[in-house]
């Protein structure tokens, strides 16, 4: 959404030709103006990337390699083996690539994966960032920029998962409530009332710590289930003020049908705001998440996300990278989507209008 | 006004009675058997499997925990007891009977699973720590955070207003739990610099017959990062809101019109701009009055001080259902509270918001 706001070609920049744009030109025109949320939109463009791309960023395996005088792809490869297509060659299939000796190779940047344990780190000063390992490693010799890297991947997912569980919810809920008023009103409003008053990040840690295998779609679901009202309390809101108005009323004496009037006639309108809710949820969401794995609760040990590696810090004290570096990223997401919020508010508040 | 809080208040009933209903069902649907883990034959197995002490031990637990019967009586029973009564089962040949309802006057939530000491007394040992930090945080964070807001809105462009801007965007974005991990990894640490105690409230050396002066020094000692990351954490949240509502005021038209008819710019901000500017930030107490006795999970488990929220995360990691009952539903009657606390500021505070004419 706000990636492509701000990669879009610009429009022309006449200050007199915004008379016919529509709704959505015109917030994209207002955030272009907000250097800070451009900025961002890039920065999460580029975290986006480097989530998409982590396997070929970090990973033990060669990216491509010729083996035997046949050009192989492993990491590839794995995709195939992952979704159950292939399967490993037999001299592949539980070997430290390292040791192979390949004609020739290209392995990634970062040739370890996240959960690649190197054991010949005995010291601390040993696993101290290093040309060896960049960022450093944890306790158990696992690179520290290889899971961060790969940690983009849960945060963003989690930040994104969540957050679209939270605008479903939010925005059928709130619509129906609204449209409907009466009975249905109540009950929903009620129900928003109950979920505001529950401690919401307790019941979290609750729900992921009685589960005995906490997994990373279950926080997901948790999250988005339980970040929902606001967005719901908003459409409501919004649904009561126009249901009444003029053009409303039109499209219903045309006959149209009611989810018909709602998500064509109503919803267009109220979306940019709802855009605004999303940004600060993702950051909601990735913040409740690193504070999960922080806590010790929430995904399993073999995963790595930022919260874990921040987690190790807590018990090796002496280890400056594991609490900088995971901290920094968590740091920078989460600023870059509080600024994308911040403009994308600036951008539909009328009174800034220019 | 009393009219509107009298309902308010009977409105409360069926959200708790909801709210209690959920916690108590979360802890029933966990899996394993309470009274079993208490003895120690759970899914780890801790004691050598089956013997006929550990069965009748059980049974024993069961019937003290009242597990024994239906779960809708479990509940009647919990939720008697938070209202202050109290179900002593008389054990006849025939059953248990229940003739026994005694109005105790104290909260019952049931007893701790990890030492069999009631919830509420074990909570109430913890709430002052709790309370004082977090009612010394707020004051500081507002201190610091009205002031800093009125200047940075009517001096906007200033050094001052865009370096404050910038900080207080920085400090919003910084994570609580990371701000904890580096005062404590960074400023408690011999490795680097171990400027203060890693955490508990005082030191382990503590003698009561030290002198007052020691006494304080200790205990201030201990306080000094873990106050630094309330009142960081509380500063970020109220200083953004006290910044964006001071600007939306400053907008408005009568503060154009008080300013057009020739009014000092003091009058302006403090008796124009500031009131209406502060109505907002009520709603932030309302938002904080949970914290005020359930405390941060985060913050109190990073400094281990011996608080609500440490308590919590302690109950947590025991499994100890009764403390996570109470946990829930003392955080909801908070919260409930606490927006009621608001509305009833809001119309102090605003002579416009009325509830008298419009309740409903």
């Amino acid at each position: 959404m706000a990636t492509e706001a701000a990669t879009t070609p610009a429009t022309p920049a006449t200050q007199t030709s915004h008379a016919s744009e529509s709704y959505s030109q015109f917030v994209r025109r207002q955030f272009r103006k907000n250097t800070l949320g451009v900025i961002s939109a890039y920065i999460v463009a580029v975290l986006a990337g480097i989530a998409i791309f982590a396997d070929v960023l970090a990973n033990d395996k060669p990216i491509v390699a010729s083996y035997n005088g046949a050009v192989i792809f492993p990491v590839f490869r794995e995709y195939g083996v992952d979704l159950g297509l292939t399967q490993w060659d037999k001299e592949f299939t539980s070997v430290d690539w390292k040791t192979v000796t390949f004609d020739w190779a290209v392995f990634p940047i970062v040739p370890y994966a996240p959960s690649t344990t190197d054991k010949n780190l005995l010291s601390l000063a040993q696993r101290a960032p290093s040309a060896t390992h960049w960022l450093g490693t944890d306790d158990i010799g696992r690179d520290v920029l290889a899971g961060i890297i790969h940690g983009s991947r849960y945060a963003l997912s989690i930040g994104f998962v969540a957050m679209g569980i939270a605008l479903v919810i939010g925005i059928v809920l709130g619509a129906v409530a609204g449209y409907f008023g009466g009975a249905v009103d109540i009950a929903i409003s009620r129900l928003i009332e109950i979920f505001i008053t529950f401690p919401r990040f307790f019941l979290i840690i609750t729900v992921v710590a009685m589960v005995e295998e906490g997994s990373l779609f279950l926080i997901m679901a948790i999250i988005g289930l339980t970040g929902w009202t606001n967005i719901a309390r908003f459409m409501r809101g919004e649904v009561l003020r126009v249901r009444n108005l003029d053009y409303v009323s039109a499209a219903r004496a045309f006959g149209f049908s009611t989810p018909r009037i709602i998500a064509r006639h109503v919803m267009p309108n109220a979306i940019a705001p709802v855009l605004i809710y999303a940004a600060f949820g993702i950051v909601g969401a990735i913040l409740l998440e690193s504070a999960l794995s922080f806590l010790g609760f929430g995904v399993p040990p073999t995963v790595v996300t930022w919260g874990s590696v921040l987690f190790k810090a807590r018990s090796s004290a002496s280890s400056w990278w594991l609490a900088i570096f995971p901290g920094l990223m968590i740091f920078l997401t989460v600023s870059a989507f509080n600024l994308i919020g911040d403009a994308l508010r600036d951008a539909t508040d009328p009174r800034l209008r220019t | 006004m009393w009219t509107y809080i009298l309902k308010r208040i009977l409105l409360f009933i069926p959200t708790l009675i909801v709210i209690t209903a959920i916690s108590f069902g979360v802890s029933r649907l966990a899996p394993g058997d309470p009274a079993a883990a208490k003895v120690g034959v759970g899914a780890e197995g801790g004691m050598s499997g089956k013997s006929t002490i550990n069965e009748k031990t059980i049974e024993l637990i069961r019937k003290q925990w009242h597990l024994d019967k239906p779960v809708w009586q479990q509940y009647l029973i919990w939720t008697g007891g938070i209202l202050c009564f109290d179900v002593a089962p008389v054990f006849t040949p025939e059953g248990t009977t229940w003739s026994a309802l005694t109005f105790t006057g104290v909260p019952n939530f049931g007893t701790s699973f990890q030492d069999n000491r009631p919830v509420f007394e074990k909570m109430l040992e913890r709430v002052p720590v709790t309370l004082l930090m977090n009612i010394l945080a707020i004051i500081i964070a507002y201190a610091i955070a009205v002031p800093l807001g009125i200047y940075s809105s009517t001096h906007p462009g200033t050094m001052l207003d865009r370096g404050s801007t910038l900080f207080l965007f920085a400090l919003y974005s910084l994570p609580v739990f990371w701000v904890g991990t580096l005062a404590v990894n960074f400023l408690a640490n011999p490795e680097y610099a171990a400027l203060f105690p890693s955490g508990g409230l005082r030191s382990p050396a503590f003698a009561h017959d030290w002198d007052l002066w020691r006494k304080v020094s200790d205990y201030a000692s201990h306080l000094v990062l873990p106050m630094l990351v309330y009142v960081y954490a509380d500063f970020a949240f109220i200083s953004r809101q006290m910044r964006s509502s001071m600007l939306e005021v400053i907008r408005q038209d009568y503060i154009r019109t008080a300013r057009a008819k020739g009014l000092a710019e003091r009058a302006v901000v403090y008796r124009h701009a500031l009131r209406n500017a502060l109505i907002p930030l009520i709603t932030i107490v309302a938002a904080l009055v949970p914290n005020l006795i359930g405390g941060s999970v985060i913050i109190e488990s990073i400094f281990s001080i011996p608080g609500m929220g440490e308590l919590s995360y302690k109950a947590l990691l025991a499994r100890d259902y009764p403390m996570i009952m109470a946990v829930f539903t003392i955080s909801a009657l908070l919260t409930l509270l606490g927006m009621l606390l608001a509305d009833i500021l809001y119309s102090v505070a605003d002579p416009r918001i009325s509830y008298d004419k419009k309740v409903g």
